[in-house]
């Protein structure tokens, strides 16, 4: 398989940099891509980790892969990128600082725009659209602690086309106990999940860990982000073996109910916990003077719903959401469900 | 003992009150106030003058979760001398989300005592030092590790000759952190500027934004019974200071060196013994993903902290502390 100037022959395994634009500086966010070539047909499965710059713990577990994936016993190919986002991975941000543009939000890109919107069409163009199925790692960077599977919502549930279909049972056989999606238009149009998925890339998105979790959940978010990796490799028939899951059951969330930080301005204390019950008008967290700690704002929900596993935790916070509840559209039961999809491969090994 | 002021921070506050001041120091050239918010609580019987303050740092901000609920536990009226509280110092470090000051970027922890003709920092740290860090018997400045470090034990500078480091390692010992340390780095620091005129002073560090999520509550409480051990000790309250902690002297700062990547460190070790080259932690290439850098003990030690919590570094981070039995 050869990505860029990336080339592994079957049964190998090779690592190098795709070219990309350079700032006015010269500097060039060429981004590292490892190629594991199977030694049968297969699918392709694309690992991400990074594209936003500080949401770092896919980037820990793609690594951890990287040493354990033997090319040989390998059904397709596997492109494993560990940071998307250099510029972003550099300086801690999510975004990238030379033009201050979110990748995840350009693609297919452009390769007459900006320096980002070069990186993403370059990106898109050598890389995602090699993928049959595409895992793209976020988290809460260093101020939020998340933990969900996220996919698309569809258009409609009790039809699903046969990229939902897959990516369905995609979501459950990753491992985690708790999923969700958003109803669409909840964070604006996105047009880049649009072009990922009219090129044919199964797309989900884990949201897992964050910084003021990691000094005690660190490694554990890492090696549950790993055990997903492998097994979505499972699901896919490129490699044997049994799943590993936190349990029988996957509860998939409709997280209907986005909790916005106020225009007034504060220490953020958190109220709630994740799995707690809130209705219409609870108080989900308080913003705070921080010489006083006297109350400025209560941050109330404006519906009903069960607080799931994604919210700000730093008592510091942007113009962000703060917090997100769901109501449960469904529980899946790994025990009663064939994980395995059937894909007809874009390459051959 | 300081003889019991007539005024706190340049102001009057009745016996058995709690006022909170405005300390203006300057005016930037936009016309911002630069300023320290102070808690000003005066005992009704006299006695010794404790300042706390946290957030020198601007990303040092945990202890403001917990510093005005403390206080609102403070009753004046049973209060022995003084004590004078800022939650958050660097307020436009809070404000704009940076270390320094965002008005002239400086480090509020590195400039001396400050300078009455300086920058708006310089003359913020003078008002301050001048005013009421000079009318302290103590003080207790607050860190934390923000968003990269986990910390807890209480640290003494090396400075001010002995009667003051002895005050100030018996204060250390008696906050309920694990280890009282000597051998704060002094430096420029503000620390090492009123240590040096004789100020018992306690760097304590507790806490970080890495346990935010699991240990909130629990390092809210371990600041709470810091704060009143250190009345306890000073005899400002009928309360019991903390059991002696154990005395330690630091010898070895590991800070990010040769190779950068991403930083693991093994935070199991605190507390613990190691001989000289323990691995404390590793340091990964980025994108290939195999050690490029093992963080090695360099002698005999017993970890202080092994930190950072978070796999991204700044520069000039701490990662590990060794100290030997005192």
């Amino acid at each position: 398989m050869r990505i860029g100037p990336i080339e592994a022959a079957p049964g190998q395994h090779a690592f190098g940099y795709i070219p990309v634009a350079a700032s006015r500086s010269g500097f060039a966010p060429d981004i590292p891509v490892h190629v594991f070539a199977g030694t049968q047909p297969g699918p392709t499965l694309l690992v991400q980790g990074a594209i936003h710059g500080a949401e770092i713990i896919g980037t820990v577990a793609i690594l951890d892969l990287i040493a354990e994936l033997d090319p040989s016993r390998l059904r397709g190919n596997v492109i494993a990128v560990p940071v998307v986002n250099r510029t972003g991975f550099e300086f801690g941000e999510r975004g990238s600082r030379i033009d201050g543009k979110d990748m995840s939000r350009l693609f297919p890109g452009n390769p007459e725009g900006s320096v980002t919107e070069q990186v993403a069409h370059a990106y898109f163009d050598q890389v995602i659209q090699r993928a049959d199925v595409m895992l793209d790692f976020h988290a809460g960077a260093r101020t939020a602690y998340e933990r969900y599977v996220l996919f698309g919502a569809e258009a409609d549930p009790s039809n699903p086309s046969d990229m939902e279909r897959i990516r369905r049972k995609l979501v459950v056989a990753f491992g985690l106990d708790q999923a969700a999606f958003f109803p669409p238009g909840t964070f604006g149009q996105n047009q880049a999940k649009a072009a990922i998925e009219d090129a044919g890339v199964v797309q989900l998105t884990l949201e897992f860990g964050g910084g003021t979790g990691w000094y005690a959940n660190g490694r554990q978010n890492v090696d549950d982000a790993r055990r997903g990796i492998w097994n979505t490799l499972k699901a896919m028939r490129m490699v044997d073996g049994d799943f590993a899951s936190d349990g029988p059951t996957c509860t998939v969330y409709n997280a209907n109910v986005v909790i916005w930080k106020p225009d007034v301005d504060g220490l953020f204390l958190r109220m709630k916990r994740f799995g707690d019950r809130l209705d219409a008008g609870d108080v989900y967290a308080r913003l705070v003077d921080p010489v006083t700690g006297a109350t400025r704002a209560e941050i109330r929900t404006p519906e009903a719903g069960i607080v799931i596993p994604s919210g700000q935790e730093w008592p510091t916070i942007g113009a962000t959401s703060v917090g997100i509840l769901g109501v449960i559209d469904r529980v899946e039961n790994r025990e009663e469900m064939d994980l395995h999809v059937d894909l007809v491969p874009k390459e051959v090994a | 003992m300081m003889p019991t002021p007539t005024l706190l921070a340049g102001v009057p506050v009745e016996p058995g009150s709690h006022i909170v001041h405005h300390l203006h120091a300057a005016t930037t050239h936009g016309g911002f106030d630069v300023a320290a918010q102070l808690h000003l609580l005066r005992g009704a019987t006299p006695g010794p003058t404790l300042v706390v303050h946290a957030g020198m740092s601007g990303l040092e901000i945990e202890p403001a979760l917990t510093l005005p609920r403390w206080l609102r536990s403070i009753d004046p009226r049973s209060l022995r001398g003084n004590l004078i509280v800022a939650p958050l110092f660097n307020l436009s470090g809070f404000e704009f989300e940076r270390i320094e000051a965002a008005w002239d970027g400086a480090d509020l922890n590195a400039l001396g005592a400050g300078r009455v003709d300086g920058t708006v920092s310089e003359q913020l740290i003078h008002a301050y030092a001048s005013t009421v860090l000079e009318q302290a018997d103590a003080v207790i400045d607050l860190r934390t590790g923000a968003q990269w470090g986990y910390y807890r034990y209480a640290g003494v500078h090396d400075v001010g000759g002995s009667e003051r480091i002895e005050s100030s390692l018996a204060l250390a010992a008696s906050l309920g952190l694990p280890h009282a340390a000597l051998g704060e780095p002094v430096g420029a620091t503000l620390a090492g500027a009123m240590a040096a005129r004789g100020i018992t002073w306690v760097t304590a560090w507790l806490g970080g934004g890495p346990g935010l999520r699991d240990h909130r509550e629990v390092d809210s409480q371990a600041l709470e019974h810091l704060l009143d051990g250190a009345l306890a000790h000073l005899g400002m309250s009928d309360g019991s200071p903390a059991d002696p902690a154990p005395m330690l002297r630091i010898h070895t700062i590991l800070r990010p060196e040769a190779q950068r990547g991403l930083t693991f460190m093994d935070t199991s070790l605190r507390g613990s013994q190691v001989s000289a080259g323990t691995e404390l932690g590793v340091v990964r290439d980025p994108f290939e993903g195999h050690v490029v850098r093992s963080v090695l003990a360099k002698r005999d030690g017993t970890v202080l902290h092994a930190g950072a919590s978070w796999p991204v570094v700044p520069e000039g981070s701490t990662l590990a502390i060794l100290a030997d039995p005192l």
